[in-house]
């Protein structure tokens, strides 16, 4: 009986706080990051007393049900986060995981529904059924105070989709938000997974670089990067610090193979040497355009703007040893099956060295690179790249616009709006990453849409925490472009929501 | 369509000196293996690794090289990159669309599924 009334006092002082009423229009958003009142102080007043009356009992010898079940039952109450992790994630209990999860105030704090959907959405993908995943995704759309909590959680939801990008860049939107709002346990989920994304990827340099948020892989993983990534070999983590901090780490039998890369690794520093193409300097001028393509593409990862730039001479040289060899053939009359551009399709192959050069500027971040004494051929790959971003930006921008016309018929669900916002954020990143003057094209295509939708999150319904998170984001950005009008109007929104 | 990656002198497997009757000829033997669904007819290969042929790509490299105005356009891409032209079943940067479901993962990535207490 005790145990039955400790349950139900418990689920009810729980179920009392697990709406709040929405806070009044213009409050101060303090009242928004306040932790919940200890409940697990509570919780433990209530539920420690029996707990070990029937400890002591069981102690004594006096073995009977109820006393197990207080005992068990109090555990489960008490440290309900821990039994999440122990049994209802891993097992793929999704149901049990969200309710153990919203028990655990303490855990999740003022994030406790976003706490909940992230388990949810953790068991799920353990659990390997469709409906449950369903059922979580629901979950986090439901979301109606999105925290940084639920952001973690739509971001498991793209990776288990297969959209590596999108979770990623929901990642990033992690940051935005206010750490109060983003609870230690969703922040140490993230960078786990932020962490498999680069080890996929085999992107040693971002791993080693990443801060670990008190999780003891990412602690791992970012000391293996340092032995594997060849520019981070200065410093690198000693065989047995490396080993002593796998023993340290969970899942020791799936982590032993990326122990096992870096041990490979001789811990000396590498030569810094850039890599470069292997082809002669002396090769035909098309051959070598060509093979510098191949070369360019294959090594994307380690490319940078200087390498575009002798890929962009090599094809001006190209493009000029044909024309003139054109010329040189009397434009066409008689040259027979196989002689390319010299037969008179010249301009549809610069088309094509136009198609290639700009696939990988667009790998590339030329926020920097000066399209001034560039080869004309490079010129016009990146600037037909940065029309395209553009584009797509203007007619995204263009499209949210016309949904905040739409008042209360356009607006969507928090989590569908993070996504919207994110989606605009990648197209204005692509924009931005496009030459010296990217970003503020992109800034002045974007800013005031974007700020009117983070304006009506806030005013209208009530979404501070995401709103508060896209005007950091719209402060940071004006401050990058040097907008200072702007910068004023952001930095008032953000100390609204400070 | 990528000069190299989708050039229909590599989809088709044909040299640039390929006639009009030769590209009909290849076109039709590539689609008809596919149509046998035949382990060698799956892939083409390319200076950038080897890539997935499908009737569609079969199909648009046929209208390409029968094209007088599309075809010089190829040819010097197909000349110069032949000799780079991966030949090997698993060249590439695992381009070949094949493997992971969830990451794409390169040469250097390891898998990272069940590294975390939460990843089972």
């Amino acid at each position: 009986m005790t145990f039955v009334a400790l349950v139900l006092a418990a689920v009810i002082v729980q179920a009392a706080r697990r709406r709040p009423s929405p806070p009044p229009k213009g409050a101060r958003a303090a009242r928004l990051y306040r932790d919940p009142p200890p409940l697990f102080v509570l919780t433990w007043l209530f539920v420690l007393p029996p707990w070990l009356l029937a400890f002591a009992g069981l102690w004594r010898g006096d073995v009977d049900v109820a006393r197990v079940a207080v005992l068990v039952g109090g555990l489960v109450v008490a440290l309900p986060w821990p039994w999440a992790r122990l049994f209802a994630i891993p097992l793929g209990w999704p149901r049990a995981a969200a309710a153990l999860a919203h028990l655990a105030a303490h855990t999740w704090r003022a994030d406790r529904d976003g706490g909940a959907a992230l388990a949810a959405v953790l068991a799920a993908r353990n659990s390997g059924d469709a409906h449950d995943v369903a059922r979580a995704r629901a979950r986090v759309e439901q979301l109606d105070r999105l925290g940084g909590a639920g952001v973690v959680a739509a971001a498991l939801l793209a990776d288990h989709d297969g959209d590596v990008g999108l979770s990623a860049r929901t990642l990033e939107a992690v940051a935005c938000f206010d750490r109060r709002v983003v609870p230690p346990a969703a922040r140490r989920v993230a960078v786990e997974l932020r962490a498999q994304h680069l080890l996929a990827r085999g992107d040693w340099s971002a791993l080693r670089k990443l801060a670990p948020e008190g999780s003891r892989f990412a602690v791992f993983a970012a000391r293996c990067a340092a032995r594997l990534d060849p520019a981070g070999r200065a410093a690198p983590t000693d065989e047995w610090t490396l080993r002593l901090r796998w023993l340290l780490t969970p899942r020791r039998r799936r982590t032993r193979a990326l122990l096992t890369r870096a041990l490979a690794r001789p811990a000396a520093p590498a030569s810094a040497a850039p890599p470069t193409p292997a082809e002669p300097l002396s090769a035909p001028t098309l051959q070598r355009a060509v093979a510098l393509q191949v070369w360019s593409t294959k090594a994307a990862r380690v490319l940078t703007p200087d390498h575009l730039t002798e890929l962009g001479h090599a094809w001006a040289e190209a493009l000029d040893s044909l024309e003139q060899q054109r010329r040189t053939a009397g434009l066409g009359v008689g040259v027979p099956v196989g002689a390319g551009p010299i037969a008179g399709g010249a301009d549809g192959f610069a088309d094509g060295v136009v198609v290639a050069l700009a696939e990988l500027a667009a790998l590339l971040d030329l926020s920097r690179f000066s399209l001034v004494d560039q080869p004309a051929v490079l010129v016009r790959a990146i600037e037909r790249e940065r029309t395209a971003r553009l584009d797509a930006l203007e007619i995204a921008v263009a499209a949210l616009a016309l949904r905040l016309e739409q008042a209360d018929s356009g607006d969507l669900p928090p989590s569908l709006e993070l996504r919207e916002w994110l989606g605009l954020r990648a197209l204005y990143d692509g924009v931005a990453r496009m030459g010296a003057d990217g970003r503020a094209l992109a800034w002045q295509t974007a800013k005031s849409t974007i700020c009117e939708a983070a304006v009506r999150l806030w005013n209208v319904r009530g979404e501070h925490r995401l709103a508060h998170a896209m005007n950091r984001w719209l402060l940071s950005e004006s401050l990058a472009v040097g907008d200072e009008r702007s910068r004023e109007t952001h930095e008032f929104n953000v100390r609204c929501g400070s | 369509m990528h000069p190299l990656r989708d050039n229909p002198f590599f989809v088709l497997a044909l040299p640039v000196t390929a006639t009009a009757l030769e590209v009909e000829r290849q076109g039709r033997k590539w689609l008809a293996m596919l149509e046998l669904d035949l382990p060698s007819a799956r892939t083409y290969a390319t200076p950038l690794g080897r890539r997935l042929r499908t009737p569609d790509a079969v199909r648009a490299a046929m209208r390409a090289l029968n094209d007088p105005a599309q075809r010089p356009t190829f040819e010097p891409w197909a000349a110069a990159g032949a000799a780079l032209a991966v030949d090997s079943g698993d060249g590439g940067n695992g381009d070949d669309g094949a493997g992971d479901d969830r990451y794409e993962r390169d040469d250097a990535g390891l898998d990272p599924r069940g590294m975390t207490w939460w990843d089972r």
